[in-house]
């Protein structure tokens, strides 16, 4: 749970979103790919967070709240809003990042990767992010996305597939 | 076949991504609650999403996955492209003075199949509707928006593969953006319709001129700056975070 330093319980707005911004805009950037689309999302979520502020300090995890807001605005935004090209966006920016220099096939594979991620459909890619970046369980992305669990377990299976990826079963069941 | 280190150092790639772009001072962005959105809903917020999204070019608010498939019973008449710099479509991306927070389950005659409606959001000129739709056994996300206007998307503000194409006696467009086919037609009331599906599998049954009769009957029933009539048979569940 995120608390402010000094506060237990209870947070400003102004107080969670200096603490917390950066590591909500990086989730933002891996779940949707484009940190660009993951500013406007995060500006949005925040906006409205503001307004209603009483119910959002009020939850008991006012970050996994705010995070929560975050992933369904990113699947309706998604609906509404077809962007241009972020595969493109995000190959050329990952690129921009240097994670790594030209080292032949795994650097290759990574960007085929990361545009992979970029196609697979969007809850996939949620539920993807939200067990191996978040670390979520079954019942935790369900309650986020707001599916049943059998659902994460076909999202999780169908976008690991499309990805071809061969997961070590250990961190495939649930926790 | 990758293992699950691909898959980290994606995210890790991800977060370099993230880090070298910088994090936004979202405080400075956040709305002043004194100015609350006014003139179709826009607020300061609204207006940096609007601005981030004309620089997309593409406003649209459909996903396809049968992409380019121009609909068979479409009878696509391809008629020279209007070279119009004008505005083309509206951005829905700001819009949110009125949202519905709970899902609705529709039984309307005119669904080709069992339907939920997941998603409702209007301004001033501007209505959308978002639907999960069943058809012979295909779940898909139909979505129609509208806006005021006569004036088709512009081939320089569409996507790739545009085209003029005649939908039901209605000049329409299709083009693709983002692996989507996108659908605008002009109702000829001074509305302008854009719709489109994803499909989770394409099916012989699943077509975009079933779609498109979808979303030609949604845009009828949709009512611009009100709510619309509900729909009998309807059952509302709790709304979520939103």
């Amino acid at each position: 749970m995120y608390v402010a330093p000094g506060r237990v319980g209870a947070v400003s707005f102004e107080e969670y979103v200096a603490g917390a911004q950066h590591k909500l805009f990086r989730f933002a950037v891996v779940l949707c790919g484009d940190p660009v689309l993951a500013q406007d999302l995060v500006s949005n979520v925040l906006g409205r967070a503001f307004e209603r502020w009483h119910q959002v300090e009020a939850a008991d995890n006012v970050h996994a709240y705010v995070r929560r807001m975050v992933v369904n605005e990113y699947l309706t935004w998604r609906r509404r809003n077809v962007r241009s090209s972020p595969h493109a966006d995000l190959i050329d920016l990952a690129d921009r990042a240097g994670a790594a220099p030209d080292h032949g096939s795994a650097y290759a594979d990574r960007d085929a990767l990361l545009g992979e991620l970029a196609r697979l459909p969007k809850q996939q890619r949620a539920a993807i992010v939200l067990r191996f970046y978040e670390g979520m369980t079954d019942v935790e992305i369900a309650e986020t996305l707001g599916c049943r669990e059998g659902t994460v377990r076909s999202s999780l299976s169908r976008g690991l597939a499309t990805l071809r990826i061969v997961m070590n079963p250990n961190l495939v069941k649930e926790a | 076949m990758r293992t699950e280190h691909d898959l980290l150092a994606a995210f890790r790639a991800l977060e370099h991504t993230a880090d070298s772009y910088g994090t936004p001072d979202f405080l400075i962005t956040a709305p002043n609650p004194t100015q609350r959105p006014s003139h179709g809903g826009r607020s300061l917020l609204s207006a940096i999403a609007v601005a981030a999204a004309a620089i997309s070019a593409v406003a649209v608010a459909a996903v396809l996955t049968n992409h380019g498939k121009i609909p068979a019973n479409l009878a696509a008449t391809h008629s020279a492209v209007p070279a119009s710099t004008s505005s083309g479509p509206r951005s829905p991306v700001a819009t949110s003075p009125s949202v519905s927070g709970g899902f609705s389950t529709i039984a309307a005659g005119w669904l080709p199949g069992p339907a939920r409606q997941v998603d409702a959001s209007n301004q001033p000129g501007f209505e959308q509707r978002d639907y999960d739709v069943k058809v012979d056994g295909v779940d898909m996300d139909v979505i129609i928006y509208l806006e005021r206007g006569s004036q088709l998307p512009p081939s320089t503000e569409a996507g790739s593969s545009y085209r003029a194409i005649s939908i039901n006696g209605h000049p329409g467009r299709e083009f693709i953006a983002n692996n989507a086919t996108i659908v605008a037609f002009n109702l000829g009331n001074g509305t302008i319709a854009y719709a489109g599906p994803s499909v989770v599998a394409l099916s012989g049954t699943v077509t975009s001129a079933r779609i498109t009769a979808i979303a030609e009957h949604v845009a009828r029933e949709i009512q611009f700056n009100q709510h619309d009539p509900i729909p009998a048979n309807m059952s509302v569940r709790p709304p979520v975070p939103s």
